[in-house]
């Protein structure tokens, strides 16, 4: 009489388990998608504070002319923002470094230029000209760094030394 | 004796699921319109975001191109019996070069406020009376009260930054600000104001004639700006803005080189100091 004591229908804890975690992948998938444009958000201010602020800084240092000499390249210095106190920058310095003229030249004319005469004029020219360019430009770096988020942006620029002279000695 | 063999649900099973139906339906709906509410919120933050930066650019390219002929010049020494205005009492101007050039003023009464010449002008006309020289202003003015009624909730600041730009005939001397039609850059701004470098104290100060006498010119400003966004919240930002001019300093020049005959008319200062050796 009583056949089917145990015939109940219905789903298997697995079944349940697999409709479960369809779903919330849907629903996760959908939140991270919005999560994300709220970061995007925030990420953009974020860049636009720390290139503001890095500006700032080499906006100050343009100008501002500054003594120009080798202390300055010894010391990369960190300082920080006195009124953003989680924001530090540091300020590298470098003089160009200018290449070797000759070996801007294709081979077959540097071999050229080597058997004349006024090899030894051409030469002393450009190390002249190259000594004045270096005494004359320098390069400078601005990075700014955010302590909390890590974020770091950076800027550099060619700086002239108003206070170098041109110099052509021995001509 | 089949009274029992039907299979179906029980009318608890169907309230049963119906209930959790609903609640799973009620929280995704409630999910995705916080969601949708979430980014129309920061899409709207952003647009004004890009207002305050479009306003920042719109600054930048004036004062990029900021022109005084101080750059590259120095002013005329002063004949002890000349007034210290002697071109038509033009009062945008405050004398003259050495090589007989109008200085235009920088002008900064108010915090709030800055007036400068540009050279930043296009010309878009032929045969009108414009050059590549522009006045500008900026300035704060209250808010006008009955304005469109488009965006009206929300919390408002008290002022609005205008900007007076005016290319017509730049040295001409009868000139009145009022007439100069004003656009509105941002509106909602409580606080705004200006910052000018001293390259003496490597610092910013607040108005221009605390700025040390060695220094002629104005080369950078820092304009400080604090607005109301429309969810109410306060937002304090700054930028610096810097003209885009080399460092020649004239003053050398004079005291080395012979005049030039353009300029023989404007400069005794150089005899005078000869004179004052002997």
């Amino acid at each position: 009489m009583v056949k089917r004591v145990n015939k109940q229908n219905g789903f298997t804890l697995l079944e349940v388990l697999i409709a479960l975690s369809i779903f919330a992948f849907f629903a996760s998938a959908y939140v991270t998608r919005e999560s994300y444009n709220l970061s995007l958000s925030s990420h953009i201010k974020e860049e636009e504070k720390l290139k503001t602020l890095c500006e700032q800084v080499i906006n100050q240092l343009i100008a501002t002319p500054q003594e120009y000499s080798e202390t300055l390249i010894t010391r990369p210095e960190t300082k920080k923002f006195e009124k953003e106190p989680e924001y530090e920058y540091t300020i590298e310095w470098k003089k160009l470094e200018m290449p070797d003229f000759n070996k801007l030249l294709p081979e077959d004319e540097r071999r050229e230029s080597g058997t004349e005469a006024s090899s030894g004029i051409e030469k002393s020219l450009l190390a002249q000209v190259k000594s004045n360019l270096e005494s004359m430009l320098w390069q400078v770096k601005v990075t700014v760094f955010n302590s909390k988020t890590k974020f770091s942006f950076s800027l550099s620029t060619w700086l002239y030394n108003d206070k170098a002279k041109v110099q052509f000695g021995g001509m | 004796m089949k009274r029992n063999t039907e299979s179906g649900f029980t009318l608890l099973e169907i309230l049963m699921a119906i209930m959790v139906l609903s609640i799973m339906m009620v929280l995704v709906f409630d999910m995705s319109s916080t969601s949708t509410e979430t980014v129309e919120r920061v899409m709207a933050e952003d647009r004004e975001y890009m207002q305050v930066q479009t306003a920042f650019a719109i600054i930048d390219r004036d004062f990029s191109s900021y022109y005084t002929p101080l750059f590259t010049e120095v002013p005329k020494k002063q004949n002890p019996g000349e007034s210290s205005r002697n071109d038509g009492d033009n009062e945008r101007f405050d004398g003259v070069t050495h090589m007989g050039k109008l200085i235009p003023i920088v002008d900064n009464q108010e915090k709030h406020e800055l007036i400068f010449m540009t050279s930043s002008n296009k010309r878009r006309l032929q045969g009108i009376k414009q050059s590549n020289f522009a006045w500008v202003r900026y300035t704060l003015r209250p808010k006008e009260k009955n304005s469109n009624d488009e965006d009206e909730d929300g919390p408002k600041g008290e002022f609005e930054l205008v900007r007076q730009y005016s290319a017509d005939d730049p040295y001409s001397p009868s000139f009145e600000w009022d007439q100069i039609k004003s656009n509105i850059l941002l509106r909602n701004v409580t606080k705004f104001q200006f910052y000018f470098w001293d390259n003496a104290k490597e610092d910013f100060v607040e108005s221009i004639s605390d700025i040390s006498e060695k220094q002629k010119v104005v080369r950078l400003i820092r304009v400080n700006l604090t607005w109301i966004n429309r969810n109410g919240f306060k937002i304090e930002t700054n930028r610096s803005f810097r003209a885009m001019w080399y460092f020649h300093d004239a003053s050398k020049e004079i005291s080395t080189s012979p005049p030039n005959k353009n300029s023989d008319f404007l400069y005794k200062a150089k005899d005078d100091e000869d004179e004052d050796d002997k």
